[in-house]
C-alpha cells in the first residue's frame, strides 16, 4: 500500500505561467503513453518477476515515477492555469476549478470544455505532436 | 524561514535516500551504497521528528499527535507558502 506525505519528493518552481503548456502536460496524464497507464503496466508487470531484484525495481518504480509524476504534474499544470488573470483561451480537461476560486491564487476562472483539440496542440508545440504521432 | 529549510534539508535527505533505494534494489550488495543509505535514512529521521514536533504532522496515520488534529491545518503541498517558497530558496 501507500503512504502520503505532506511534502513533495522535490520542490517544483513555477517560473513563469504558461497555460498553453499546461494543457500539454496535462495531456501526459492519459492515453497510451501516459503516466497513469505506465502506473499500471509497472505494477502490473512486477507480478510476473522471477528475480528479487525486478520484483522490487517495479515496485518501487512504479509507485515513485508514475504516482509523484502525477502529483508533480497536476501541480504544475494547476499553477499554470490558475496564475493568469485572465485567461484567453479554454482551459481543457481541468474542470476541477471550474467556477470556483482557486485556492493557490484566487482567481476566478472560465468554465472550461472537456477536450483538447488535436489542431491547437499542433499550433503550439510541433515537437511533442510529431512525437506523440511517431509513437502510435 | 526555519519551516522552509528543515523543509529543504527532509526533501534533500529523502530524494537521496529513494535515489539509493532505487539503485539498491538492482545492487543489493553494495555495501558503500549501503553505507550511505543508512547514514542518509538516519539523519532525515531526526530531522522529520524535529519538523513533526515543530510544525504538524507529516502523514496522517503515523505522526504523533499532541493536542489538535493538525493534520486538517494548511498549508498543503500544493499551496504556496509552503513547497514554493522553500523551492525558491533552494533554487539559488
Amino acid at each position: 500500500m501507500w503512504v502520503y506525505e505532506k511534502k513533495l519528493e522535490y520542490p517544483v518552481k513555477i517560473k513563469k505561467a504558461d497555460p498553453k503548456l499546461a494543457k500539454i502536460i496535462i495531456t501526459q496524464y492519459g492515453g497510451p503513453d501516459g503516466e497513469l497507464g505506465a502506473a499500471i503496466r509497472y505494477l502490473s508487470q512486477r507480478f510476473t518477476m522471477v528475480t528479487p531484484q525486478a520484483k522490487a525495481i517495479l515496485n518501487d518504480i512504479g509507485t515513485e515515477v508514475p504516482v509523484l509524476h502525477m502529483e508533480t504534474k497536476n501541480f504544475c499544470s494547476c499553477h499554470s492555469i490558475c496564475s493568469m488573470e485572465n485567461p484567453g483561451i479554454d482551459i481543457g480537461p481541468i474542470v476541477l476549478w471550474e467556477r470556483k476560486k482557486c485556492p493557490v491564487v484566487g482567481n476566478k476562472l472560465r468554465p472550461a470544455s472537456m477536450r483538447l483539440p488535436y489542431k491547437r496542440l499542433f499550433a503550439h508545440c510541433p515537437p511533442i505532436v510529431a512525437a506523440l504521432l511517431t509513437s502510435s | 524561514m526555519d519551516r522552509e529549510n528543515t523543509l529543504k534539508q527532509l526533501t534533500m535527505l529523502d530524494f537521496m535516500a529513494t535515489d539509493l533505494a532505487l539503485y539498491l534494489d538492482s545492487h543489493p550488495h553494495d555495501k558503500i551504497a549501503i553505507e550511505e543509505y543508512n547514514k542518509i535514512v538516519g539523519e532525515a529521521d531526526i530531522i522529520r521528528q524535529k519538523y513533526e514536533h515543530l510544525y504538524g504532522p507529516l502523514c496522517s496515520y503515523r505522526s504523533h499527535c499532541n493536542g489538535d488534529w493538525k493534520w486538517i491545518d494548511d498549508p498543503w503541498t500544493w499551496e504556496e507558502e509552503f513547497n514554493f517558497t522553500a523551492s525558491k530558496e533552494a533554487f539559488k
